[in-house]
């Protein structure tokens, strides 16, 4: 006899990544170290962003350590670990985002003695990460005047999920003919009072408020 | 975007709730809601499911049936609850989602409309008698 039977349940996949999230931000609590995940459009400037801060917070007497995320190969990782800093590759392979299952291994691959902050690349991508938090105590998200003045409209939910939005090459808006004041009432508009940073990282500019907008000074 | 992952995370959940049932021969549908906000599309998730259940005696043919959950918010500050207000730019034509209170302007959460949630797996079962 074949008989049908429903088995009723309420299982979110998405919770999976939020636990282990949870469970990534109480293992860093644990170690008093800062965190903060950027996100961020492709080459917006996300990895430009981390050597300042991180040059910035070893001034200051601080220990940063970085996690670069990229779908494949380790330019960014270079980059930083050429300035001294400790630093972890993340290849995502296939997915175009870290979940919180990559940033764990990752977390475990870092000598987390040697660091109090701790600093993450994500994948340049303005959709898929929104949908996996790491576990950060602050995520933030980068775009930069080259890539127009919709990006906020295309993308609010990313930007909802943000804590601070940064946005960066400040120093091309004039040749961009980009109009600061129209993202900025995006910004506004997907999340009343949201934090909004002008920074322009070739130059080092605002570099100090972000740092202040991400808790790190 | 990521929906191979999406794919076989719910392979692995309706397998693992399928394991309770031991003479199960074959799931027949699954019954999924994808939030608004979540990034996770439709048809390429069929699509992905397709692909790596084909191998699965269970759950070959295995239907999914999607429907969209609702986006809902809670503010923070008045305690309304309640869909979201989206706000109309004419300049732009374009629908941005306002993430505050549509009654008081306050900071809200999002309380519905992010998952990816599995409601009901229907599925075979063989008893083993005649008949
Ligand atoms: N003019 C100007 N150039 C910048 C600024 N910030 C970054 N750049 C340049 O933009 C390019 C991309 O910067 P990255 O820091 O590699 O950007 P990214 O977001 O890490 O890029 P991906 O990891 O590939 O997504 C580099 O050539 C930077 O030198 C800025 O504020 N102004
Ligand atoms: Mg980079
Ligand atoms: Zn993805
Ligand atoms: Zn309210």
């Amino acid at each position: 006899m074949h008989q049908l039977v429903t088995i009723d349940m309420e299982k979110d996949l998405l919770e999976a990544n939020r636990r282990l999230a949870n469970e990534n931000h109480r293992l860093l609590k644990a170690r008093g170290i800062r965190s903060v995940d950027l996100m961020g459009s492709i080459g917006s400037g996300k990895t430009l962003l981390i050597e300042r801060i991180s040059m910035l917070l070893k001034d200051r007497g601080h220990r940063p350590g970085v996690i670069t995320g990229d779908v494949a190969g380790d330019d960014d990782h270079k980059r930083v670990s050429a300035l001294g800093i400790p630093a972890v590759n993340v290849n995502t392979g296939k997915e175009c985002h870290i979940d919180a299952h990559l940033a764990e291994h990752a977390i475990e691959d870092m000598d987390l003695g040697s660091i109090d902050v701790l600093l993450i690349e994500n994948v340049g991508n303005l959709v898929c990460p929104a949908d996996f938090p790491l576990g950060t105590d602050k995520r933030a998200v980068v775009i930069s005047v080259t890539e127009g003045d919709d990006m906020i409209r295309k993308h609010p939910v990313i930007f909802r999920e943000a804590d601070v939005i940064v946005i960066n090459k400040s120093d091309l808006a004039g040749v961009m003919e980009v109009d600061l004041d129209v993202l900025k009432r995006d910004a506004n508009t997907v999340r009343p009072n949201s934090r909004v940073i002008v920074t322009d990282a070739k130059h080092g500019v605002g570099i100090e408020e972000l740092m202040e907008a991400l808790g790190l000074i | 975007m990521h929906e191979l992952q999406i794919a076989s995370d719910l392979m692995n959940a309706v397998l693992e709730a399928v394991k309770e049932h031991p003479n199960a021969s074959r799931v027949e549908k699954v019954d999924l809601s994808i939030g608004r906000l979540s990034f996770v599309g439709d048809e390429q998730l069929r699509f992905c499911w397709g692909a790596i259940t084909d191998e699965c005696k269970l759950l070959k043919g295995c239907k999914l049936d999607i429907s969209e959950e609702e986006v809902e918010i809670s503010c923070r500050s008045c305690g309304y609850i309640g869909e979201m207000d989206v706000s109309e730019d004419p300049m732009y034509h374009f629908l941005l989602p306002v993430f505050a209170c549509p009654e008081c302007g306050g900071e809200v959460d999002i309380t519905r409309g992010k998952g990816v949630t599995i409601s009901n797996v229907r599925l075979m079962i063989d008893d083993g008698v005649e008949g």
